[in-house]
């Protein structure tokens, strides 16, 4: 995708070139192979400008060099994809986002994320504040083993909004789960299935009002239908969020996505493996040509 | 013989009779287990039903005296003594135990974890006779000096001794329970902008519900049936009072005071610490079972 | 990041999006304060427990002596010795291991190892005899019985499960009363560390039986399978690889309930009351349905219960070898788990 129109792209030192193009990653329908559709002819519209810009970012659990070394941008309102073999650092890394690394002992992040023009891993940033303001959505969905209603006030309370009817049901609307749950909001989360309680979990998300949504492989306990509502609910949302989505499943990726983060693992001299970050692109430039062997290899199913 | 008899042959062999001799010896241990029960519940029904045809069953749940030697069985002044008692272990034990696993659980760094649980296990693990004789030697002459004129023997000693007892026992079972919440649950919370604070009380602990309450049940039965240390502390002396600051004897206490001197079989008072005793199995009986429906009620499994 | 309003020419970076500033990291009193609350709350606790032992330290430590651990009782708390409590706490342990410990081990053997297995193989078998038709009358009797008994004994199991993690849960002070009845009163033993190793062992015995099934269930299936499948029965595969896989588990588990036994007073004093003895206790084990009850708790609640203050101290003394005696058994305890234990 050489003919790429990039305007804003300066010299970085690093390897990995930030492409911002293309909107909606046209509808989901694209296919992981190469080739598919080649290269874009026209000038893409480039996204909006970028929430989130890491620089040099790395990650160490105890001796342990998890994740190094990724530089790249997160456009505003736009769908950004982290995929990769897995043990790459993708999720990892996404958690450096909303500083949830900060709760694991022995964690240490090294580099920068700006958000907006703030770097949010400063010391003197509160975390517990931020995270209010970057929600996050897990692998697994984890509501409170309390009412469909308590799930939504928790972080609501938490966050000193007012929890009133209204709200809660806003973001029941949002997550696409009101119609099946308005006549039960006082069921147990449990009692959800679990493509249910994934959305109960983006619904308890949007609830806090924030401003980027992490999702670190919402849909990998979910079978293909309940996949497929949250993929559509994903990109609703992308309409008002700005959210960062961690993906193994590259078919997601190409259906969802507006950027394409590839990570991959490098082994170092002392036998650990380290994530790093091969290449940044708009999804169709990655599916359709990409620039780093490995990223190819990985989506042509000759590597993961 | 044909090769796929022999198998057959030597399976019916003296090993095969020997090994059901061995399956039945080990099968006649584990109904040892079952005979114990019986044996329990045979002794203290048949001794304790000696004892009722002397003493009417309304007089020994209405009487209000506990005077054996003057012939007056009324039970409530030892039940109300071994109530008190618990309630004040679990007065002391409940916050001390909670806290302790709160902080264990989602606060202490695992290294000083591993350092400070086996420490409070130790308590668990003290023999009554000690903690006893700490409450007689330590925590009534401290209490004497916050409450002048307090006796030697009183109920406020005991149940704190008690408390400090039953304290590892509240503490381990509820961490046990707060530690076997998925941590997603925690991260779920963390991720909405919550505090420790809030991800603790107001995440974890409703999560591990049901094992805390039990594990507080558990504590509080244990703490009825703990014997030394109340008979010690809290004297001998039957007394209907809900004053923590008096002496009284519990059930246990009696039992001790009874077993100390020669009560000869047969008399009433040998009887009667049969009786006592089947209503402190009863009750302990009745709070474990509590206890374990609960656990299994209201248990959240998580996937 | 300090260029954010200029006009980008075009090769300066893009111009990040705006967003509200990040707020700074503020004090939260309340999270503190819950902090030290919890902080606060565990180290009351370990206060406790260290004022327990320097109190009983610093009363006791004065009367510890070679002569404390080898005289007799005696009347006068200066010449008063602890011997005979030591040498009857000893009886009274090899007593009740002897007695607890066989009957524990072959009764979780048993719930763990043979009771809790799938005996479809022998459903079947005795189903297809019974269909040939060739067994009548009293084998067929047999047989039936033997199918009933298959298909109830899950129940049973678990009723047995039940009831082993409920007598566990019973105050000591019953046992006591059942030592009293059932091997004073029935039996005839007389008031020795007969009857009382005899009380401790049922005393202990579902947490013999409950150690030892832990121990059974850690050592895989597979070590099993695997002689099993050279041909060995079960009975085979559990002596020979089983057990002495679960032995180390099965002996700390063993050491730690001996621990709560040599703590015990209560259900001694039920069955042997608190007798003034001067004897001093045979160190033989055939001995003890002779010898009076004598033990450390028992002597150390005789000296609590005298009024005088010098009998406090010597009683302190008692406690500190009584805790002295169990850090022994628990420090043994957890040798014998590190050193022999598996990860498997």
């Amino acid at each position: 995708m050489t003919t790429n129109v990039d305007p804003e792209k300066t010299a970085k030192d690093s390897p990995i070139e930030i492409h911002l193009a293309t909107g909606a990653a046209d509808g989901g329908a694209s296919p992981p192979a190469a080739g598919a559709q080649p290269g874009a002819t026209s000038a893409e519209p480039s996204l909006g400008p970028p929430i989130f810009r890491l620089h040099d970012l790395g990650v160490w659990y105890g001796n342990h060099h998890a994740v190094k070394g990724v530089t790249m941008e997160v456009p505003k309102n736009a769908i950004t994809a982290l995929i990769g073999p897995s043990g790459c650092g993708k999720s990892t890394a996404l958690r450096c986002l909303n500083r949830m690394n900060d709760l694991i002992p022995g964690a240490r992040v090294e580099g920068r994320v700006l958000f907006g023009d703030e770097d949010l891993l400063s010391s003197d940033v509160d975390p517990v504040d931020l995270r209010g303001r970057i929600g996050m959505v897990f692998q697994k969905p984890n509501p409170f083993p309390k009412s469909i209603k308590d799930n939504l006030e928790f972080g609501m309370k938490v966050n000193g909004i007012k929890p009133t009817a209204e709200r809660v049901e806003q973001a029941l609307v949002d997550a696409a789960l009101w119609d099946e749950v308005k006549d039960r909001l006082k069921a147990e989360a449990f009692s959800l299935s679990g493509g249910q309680q994934q959305r109960l979990c983006i619904a308890r998300a949007i609830a806090v009002e924030p401003e980027v949504i992490l999702m670190d492989e919402p849909c990998s306990a979910l079978d293909p239908i309940a996949t497929l509502a949250i993929e559509d609910l994903m990109k609703k949302l992308a309409e008002r969020y700005t959210l960062v989505v961690v993906t193994h499943n590259m078919q997601q990726a190409a259906r969802i996505s507006d950027q394409v983060a590839f990570m991959t693992v490098e082994g170092t001299a002392e036998g650990n493996r380290t994530g790093v970050l091969a290449e940044v692109g708009t999804a169709r430039q990655i599916f359709s040509a990409p620039k780093d062997p490995r990223t190819e290899a990985y989506i042509t199913g000759r590597v993961g | 013989m044909t090769p796929p008899d022999r198998p057959r042959a030597r399976r019916s062999a003296r090993g095969r009779f020997g090994e059901k001799a061995v399956l039945l010896a080990l099968a006649a241990a584990a109904t040892i287990s079952v005979l114990v029960t019986v044996g329990i519940v045979v002794v203290l029904v048949e001794e304790g039903a000696l004892f009722f045809t002397d003493v009417p069953i309304t007089e020994f749940f209405t009487g209000t005296q506990w005077f054996p030697l003057e012939g007056k069985f009324g039970v409530l002044p030892l039940l109300n003594a071994s109530i008190v008692i618990a309630l004040i272990a679990a007065v002391v034990a409940v916050p001390l135990g909670l806290g302790s696993a709160i902080y264990l659980s989602e606060y202490a760094p695992e290294r000083l974890r591993r350092v400070v649980k086996p420490i409070l296990e130790i308590l668990a693990g003290m023999p009554t006779i000690v903690l006893g004789f700490f409450a007689l030697d330590a925590v009534t002459p401290a209490l004497q000096m916050v409450f002048p004129g307090l006796g030697l023997y009183n109920a406020l000693a005991a149940g704190i001794v008690v408390g400090l007892l039953i304290t590892p026992l509240i503490s381990s079972l509820s961490e046990d329970a707060m530690r076997a919440v998925p941590n997603s649950m925690r991260e779920g919370a963390f991720g909405l902008g919550a505090t420790r604070r809030v991800v603790s009380l107001r995440v974890v602990v409703p999560a591990a519900l049901s094992g805390i309450v039990a594990s507080i049940v558990l504590a509080i039965s244990r703490a009825i049936g703990e014997t030394m240390a109340v008979t010690l502390a809290a004297g001998t002396i039957p007394n209907l009072s809900w004053n923590p600051l008096e002496g009284m004897q519990t059930i246990t206490a009696y039992i001790v005071q009874v077993s100390k001197g020669e009560a000869t079989r047969g008399s009433l008072q040998y009887d009667s610490i049969f009786a006592v005793g089947l209503l402190l199995f009863v009750v302990t009986l009745v709070i474990n079972i509590i206890a374990v429906r609960i656990v299994r009620k209201y248990r959240t499994v998580y996937q | 990041m300090s260029t954010l309003e200029t006009p980008a020419p075009p090769p300066q970076p893009p111009a990040a999006a705006t967003v509200r500033p990040l707020a700074k990291k503020r004090a939260r009193p309340s999270e503190q304060l819950f902090k030290w609350l919890v902080v606060g709350l565990t180290a009351i606790t370990m206060a406790m427990l260290i004022w327990l032992l320097t109190s009983v330290l610093i009363r006791g430590a004065g009367s510890i002596s070679w002569a404390f651990l080898t005289d007799k009782p005696s009347s006068n708390p200066a010449k008063a010795g602890f011997n005979s409590a030591l040498r009857g706490s000893i009886v009274l342990m090899m007593v009740t291991i002897f007695f607890a410990w066989p009957i524990g081990v072959a009764a979780a053997l048993y719930l763990e190892k043979f009771a809790a297995q799938s005996a479809t193989l022998t459903e079947r078998r005795l189903r297809e005899r019974l269909a040939t038709g060739r067994v009548t009358g009293l084998g067929a009797t047999w047989a039936r019985t033997r199918l009933w008994w298959l298909r109830i004994r899950p129940r049973v199991v678990h009723l047995v499960d039940v009831n082993i993690s409920n007598l566990a849960a019973v105050p000591s002070i019953i046992y006591g009363l059942l030592g009293l009845a059932i091997f004073v009163g029935v039996l005839g033993i007389s008031k020795s560390l007969l009857a009382g190793g005899l009380t401790l062992a049922v005393l202990i015995l579902p947490i013999i039986i409950i150690a030892a099934r832990e121990a059974l269930r850690a050592v895989p299936m597979s070590i099993e399978q695997g002689a099993m499948a050279l041909g060995a029965t079960r009975w085979q595969a559990v002596r020979r690889q089983v057990f002495p896989a679960a032995l180390p588990g099965i002996l700390t588990g063993t050491i730690l309930a001996m621990s709560r036994a040599i703590g015990e007073t209560a259900p001694l004093i039920v069955v042997g009351g608190v007798v003034y003895s001067t004897a001093v206790p045979s160190l033989n084990p055939l001995d003890a349905g002779n010898e009076a009850l004598l033990a450390m708790p028992l002597q150390i609640y005789f000296w609590t219960d005298q009024p005088q203050a010098s009998f406090q101290a010597i009683a302190a003394a008692g406690i500190i070898v009584l805790l002295a005696t169990l850090l022994v058994m628990n420090l043994a305890a957890i040798i014998l788990r590190n050193r022999y234990s598996k990860r498997w």
